[in-house]
């Protein structure tokens, strides 16, 4: 019965509970108010019992009187009609008579009754006496008679009044009393009332306490969801009510929430790894890169061999071609070297002269190079490899495969803080679209490697520059347009006690 | 949760408990109230085989409310129902000792009690209530030429007497002539009072020398009237020859008007009172020596002699005709042992 009784309390829905205690207090208050109301009935009635007797002794007096009186009217008149009325009052009188007591009880109302009975019997047998005399015309009996009934009526009036005190003081005493019940009555009624309320309420408040707090547990759970804690759950609630759906559903939506973040967690660890992976693959790739290229050229041997062949060509009174011998060897040397650490400028001139050199040997002497150097810019550090590569550029580039003279002008200026370098060919010339291409960074493709390139590209000297020097814009590119030749500029800008940035082409 | 479902739970069962409780509380205070109400009509249910009734001229006194305590007593013990009539001569309707003897005759008591007074009239109703075959018995005073069935009373003869000795112990020395008055409640020439002032006429006669040097005189104090007495007493203390010596008075209202006017009249040690009954008051004077002497009746053999008699005559039919009630005259000498006996009853 209990679980029933509990199932049914919990399966009810809010505003029904609250409907149903409210009417619950409204009835008992109402019972509470009838049960008073009943209790001040019975004690009115009481009252107007007590005084009763005090209208029931009126009654009797007034009849005594009817009887005196017709009996006075008779005795005067002695009508028919006087006589008749005598009868009828002295029958009423006799009928109330037969209510007063006859027993000699110890209770002075009982007493009294009793005289007054008995007194009244002989009153009307005088008076009947009276009667009798008058219609037998014995006008002294019936005066004497007469005097003497009305001596008896007065003691009887005067008996029956005592009474009436007597009923009136206990009887006053008796309403006393019910109006003192009555003044305890509205004190009790008050408290009980005022029990009622109080237990109406607190059942009321501990039934928006039920409502109120989940509610407030909800709120502070959502706050702590918000700030991350998730494995916070709410109790279950055990009631099948607005309240329990809100609990359930919120543990539900807690699991959720956990769930999806959980798995937001996993998908950006996995991007994040292939991110990772990629990067490693493109550091792997560009590795390999240098590796194969290193690989295939292992510089000692090179320069050594051409240091050999120098020699067998010293032994051999070749001289021309021990001097290109030599030149490719400092040029291969430098290249090495020089991959480690920077240069500085007269070193980068001289690497760039071995390599004209080389080339013209090759070429049977089409590039006229001619280089034009400040006088004291020769000690000042610069990345390695930066004007081979430029110049390597305008040779490939710019002054292949034209029909005119090529020439290749290097100009070092100290220009201020900045140290200016141009490279200037009078070769095919660089639309700007070209410019534009080299100094955005986007890799050449030449569909594989180009057989004069000693492998390092315009985008990798231009990054190493920046790098080195942390800024850009550092290269400038111009060309007058087709066939009319192009200038690579450098402004390299002088800032004394440049710490070296570590050239990102080396290790 | 459950913590929470028992604490409502708990609340509704605690808040319809008390509920309950005050309720009923309520329920049995007011049953109780409106018995109480009702049951005043009938808490002694006892009843009486014989209903008797006694007169008396002033209830109020202490005399009187000691007599008819001592009848109710007996009246208890011999089943009858006892009313006093008389009460109260403040409130009273002015019914006079006549009034209530038509009243009781009408009313049909079965036996009456009377202090007779004196007034003819009585006689008449006494006679009346014997033709009715209602038996009345006198008290303190008699109405022997009536048909009374008995009289409950010090005996005068003997009265009388004592009255006498007592004065001849007031007398002061000497041979000066000395004024003795007797207040005289009736004046039924065969009535007990007029007795006792020939017996003390008597015993002056017989056992004092010079007998010519006392002079009794009687005077009449009215039972009408509330007020008479006192009248009548200045009225004495102021005529010309004074109050007398010696006051014989056979009254409480008579003696205390007496005792009174003495003190106002400065006749302290002047005129001597022979008190009637005893009061407080009269004890003290007693003891001060204001008065020298009263003489107090046994009232409690005068209430059960006088329901005996009226029980014994409803009874066997017959009765004696006179019952002696003792009597004691309280001076200076016994007042102390008459004090502690009053204490131990």
């Amino acid at each position: 019965m209990k679980t029933e009784k509990k199932k049914f309390w919990y399966r009810l829905p809010l505003g029904k509970k609250i409907l149903f205690e409210v009417t619950l207090t409204a009835l008992v208050l109402f019972a509470s108010n009838l049960f008073i109301y009943w209790q001040v009935n019975r004690t009115i009635q009481k009252v107007d019992t007590v005084y009763a007797t005090n209208v029931n002794l009126s009654e009797l007096s007034d009849a005594l009187a009817r009887v005196q009186e017709d009996l006075y009217s008779y005795i005067s008149v002695q009508s028919s009609e006087a006589l008749e009325n005598y009868y009828r009052s002295e029958q009423e009188y006799t009928a109330l008579l037969n209510g007063l007591n006859q027993e000699l009880i110890d209770n002075p109302v009982k007493i009294l009754e009793k005289n007054i009975r008995n007194m009244s019997d002989t009153y009307l047998h005088i008076a009947a006496e009276a009667v009798q005399a008058k219609r037998g015309r014995n006008v002294e009996k019936y005066k004497d008679n007469y005097e003497l009934a009305s001596r008896h009526y007065k003691y009887i009036n005067g008996s029956i009044s005592s009474l009436n005190s007597l009923q009136f003081k206990s009887n006053s005493a008796r309403y006393q009393m019910l109006r003192q019940a009555l003044e305890y009555m509205e004190i009790v009624s008050s408290v009980i009332l005022i029990c009622v309320m109080l237990t109406g309420i607190s059942i009321l408040m501990a039934i928006t306490k039920d409502i109120v707090n989940p509610l407030t547990d909800l709120a502070h759970a959502a706050k702590l969801v918000g700030q991350g804690c998730f494995h916070l759950k709410m109790p279950p609630a055990k009631s099948d009510d607005e309240i329990g759906i809100l609990t359930r559903t919120f543990n539900q939506m807690i699991a959720s929430l956990e769930d999806y973040i959980d798995r937001i967690k996993e998908s950006a660890e996995k991007e994040q790894k292939m991110m990772e992976r990629e990067l490693l693959m493109e550091t792997h790739l560009k590795e390999a890169q240098l590796k194969y290229l290193q690989s295939q050229i292992n510089p000692h041997f090179l320069f050594n061999s051409l240091n050999a062949g120098a020699q067998l060509a010293v032994m051999e009174d070749a001289e021309k071609t021990c001097t290109f011998l030599e030149r490719m060897a400092d040029f291969f040397r430098y290249n090495v070297k020089k991959g480690m650490e920077d240069a500085s400028v007269g070193e980068e001139v001289e690497a760039v002269e071995n390599y004209i050199y080389i080339l013209n040997v090759r070429f049977d002497g089409d590039i006229h190079y001619h280089a034009d150097i400040d006088k004291d810019v020769k000690q000042i550090r610069m990345p390695s490899m930066i004007l081979q590569p430029i110049v390597e550029n305008a040779v490939n580039h710019g002054i292949r495969n034209i029909e005119r003279e090529g020439k290749i002008s290097l100009a070092i200026r100290r220009e201020g803080k900045i140290l200016r370098m141009t490279v200037k060919d009078n070769g095919k010339g660089m639309s700007q679209e070209m410019i534009d291409k080299i100094l955005s960074g986007e890799p050449l493709l030449h569909g594989g490697r180009n057989s004069n390139s000693t492998g390092i590209g315009m985008d990798n000297v231009r990054n190493r520059l920046e790098m080195y020097y942390d800024c850009k814009g550092i290269m400038k590119i111009t060309s007058g347009g087709e066939d009319k030749g192009t200038e690579v500029t450098l402004e390299i800008p002088l800032k004394g006690e440049k710490e070296n940035v570590q050239d990102p082409a080396g290790r | 949760m459950k913590r929470r479902l028992d604490r409502k739970v708990a609340l509704l069962l605690a808040g319809a408990f008390l509920i309950g409780f005050l309720t009923f509380l309520t329920h049995s205070y007011y049953n109780s109230v409106l018995d109480r109400i009702g049951a005043d009509e009938l808490e002694n249910i006892r009843t009486y085989q014989h209903h008797f009734v006694v007169i008396v001229e002033n209830s109020d006194l202490p005399f009187w409310q000691d007599v008819v305590q001592s009848m109710r007593e007996e009246a208890e013990r011999c089943d009858a129902l006892l009313e006093l009539w008389g009460e109260n001569r403040s409130t009273a309707m002015e019914y006079t000792a006549s009034d209530y003897m038509d009243m009781a005759i009408a009313a049909k008591v079965d036996g009456i009690i009377l202090e007779y007074t004196g007034e003819r009239s009585l006689d008449r109703k006494i006679e009346a209530a014997g033709a009715y075959g209602i038996p009345v018995v006198t008290v303190l005073k008699d109405a022997p030429s009536t048909s009374r069935v008995s009289f409950v009373g010090a005996n005068s003869y003997q009265l009388g007497q004592e009255y006498g000795r007592q004065i001849l112990d007031l007398l002061p020395d000497g041979n000066d002539p000395v004024r003795v008055m007797a207040l005289l409640r009736d004046n039924s020439a065969d009535g007990s009072q007029a007795q006792v002032v020939s017996q003390i006429n008597n015993v002056l006669m017989t056992e004092y020398d010079d007998p010519v040097r006392i002079g009794i005189e009687e005077r009449t104090v009215s039972s009408t009237g509330n007020f008479e007495v006192e009248e009548t007493i200045w009225n004495i203390f102021q005529s010309p020859e004074g109050p007398p010596d010696v006051f014989v008075c056979m009254d409480e209202t008579d003696t205390e008007a007496v005792y009174q006017a003495i003190i106002d009249f400065n006749k302290v040690g002047e005129a001597q009172v022979i008190a009637y009954y005893y009061s407080d008051q009269i004890l003290d004077a007693i003891e001060n020596g204001t008065i020298p002497v009263t003489m107090v009746v046994d009232t409690k053999q005068m209430g059960e002699y006088s329901i005996m008699a009226l029980t014994e005559y409803l009874g066997v039919g017959r009765v004696n005709s006179y019952y002696s009630v003792d009597l004691q005259f309280i001076d200076s000498s016994n007042i102390h042992k008459f004090r502690e006996g009053l204490e131990e009853s």
